[in-house]
């Protein structure tokens, strides 16, 4: 999903938070954003900080495109407002690192172009799905563009989150494959 | 007028001689040299550490294991082999993608050029037992993959956090 020029290219989004080390009895919330338990670091270097960036508007994009899937799922519409909330939350966590590391966080776009028109339910659960897969790439490039381990285990939670709710949809769309095997790293669904 | 034979005068130590001495001394002490000391000195030696360990290997074990667990499982039929099937698959994926990092890195590493495992491993006779253990190992995994995530490279980084995301989702639908 993009923003209307002049905004960059919007791709990822992200929410539902996962506890790895849960027993293997419970299966990670699709919706739940785990907290950061540890202070963002102070600084970032270009890297990292560019690629907070993207998945800052990642979220961003996410947020927005949530009213929409819940407008035309309405069946689904509690599951959409949980998952743009755990949006909300991951876009502040992400503004918050930028800040402290004295970067400015770039502004949300007004609106976003979408990459197809939503319609109807299948093509909210559709463009839902976009949103996911583009989350999980763009945390995923967080994960890539440092050697700080805390900064590693924040995106990965953020990129698990994102897999976490592409899964959730798929199953609520009955799709064939429910998984993806390399999460952030397919273009979509 | 008296003579006599002056005496002479009493040996002095100059003064300098003096704070040299004590100066030295200081520094001796302060250097942890005692020069009266009758203990033995004790030499450290600063053995090289170990090279770090290469948590691949290990990955790629754990991730044989599970999937010969599927495997078997898929091999039952049923709808049990209806939902494992994409799970086997991604899992396989999981697999060749780890040998073929950990062949690029170490092509000598006998993990990376074994021979696929084959074969079956014990599983409950129950279809509900059999989806828990395979879950169980999906959250086991997803531990293992994330711990290693933090100490490795950037370009494996990413590798195994998708893998660790990918397991989160294998958790999602077994539930």
């Amino acid at each position: 999903m993009t923003a209307p020029s002049p905004t960059p290219a919007v791709g990822p989004s992200a929410g539902g938070s996962t506890d790895p080390g849960a027993s293997g009895s419970s299966a990670p919330s699709a919706v739940s954003t785990v907290a950061p338990t540890t202070a963002p670091p102070t600084s970032l270097d270009k890297t990292a900080a560019a690629a907070i960036q993207v998945a800052l508007a990642s979220e961003n994009s996410a947020v927005w495109a949530y009213s929409l899937v819940a407008a035309f799922d309405p069946d689904n519409a509690d599951t959409a407002s949980a998952m743009r909330d755990a949006h909300m939350v991951r876009r502040d966590d992400a503004a918050e690192r930028l800040t402290v590391a004295k970067v400015k966080p770039n502004p949300a776009a007004p609106a976003y172009k979408l990459p197809k028109p939503v319609t109807d339910v299948k093509s909210a659960r559709a463009l839902a799905m976009t949103i996911e897969s583009d989350n999980a790439a763009a945390w995923l490039g967080v994960v890539g563009s440092t050697d700080d381990s805390t900064l590693r285990s924040y995106a990965l939670a953020g990129l698990t989150d994102a897999a976490v709710r592409l899964t959730t949809w798929k199953k609520l769309a009955k799709a064939s494959t429910l998984t993806v095997p390399f999460p952030g790293q397919q273009s979509s669904d | 007028m008296m003579g006599g034979v002056s005496q002479p005068s009493p040996t002095r130590i100059p003064r300098r001689a003096v704070l040299i001495g004590v100066g030295s001394a200081a520094a001796l002490v302060t250097a942890g040299c005692n020069p009266f000391s009758t203990t033995k000195t004790t030499r450290t030696i600063t053995a090289t550490a170990p090279p770090p360990v290469d948590p691949m290997t290990n990955l790629i074990a754990t991730t044989q294991l599970h999937l010969l667990r599927i495997q078997t499982a898929v091999a039952r039929g049923g709808t049990l082999a209806k939902t494992l099937t994409p799970l086997r698959d991604d899992r396989q994926d999981h697999l060749d993608a780890l040998r073929k990092e950990l062949a690029r890195t170490s092509p000598e590493a006998p993990a990376a050029t074994a021979a696929p495992a084959t074969g079956t491993v014990p599983l409950p006779a129950e279809p509900a037992s059999v989806l828990a253990v395979i879950r169980d190992d999906a959250a086991n995994a997803q531990v293992q993959f994330t711990d290693a995530t933090s100490t490795v490279s950037r370009y494996r980084a990413q590798l195994l956090a998708s893998i660790a995301a990918c397991l989160a989702t294998h958790r999602t639908v077994l539930a």
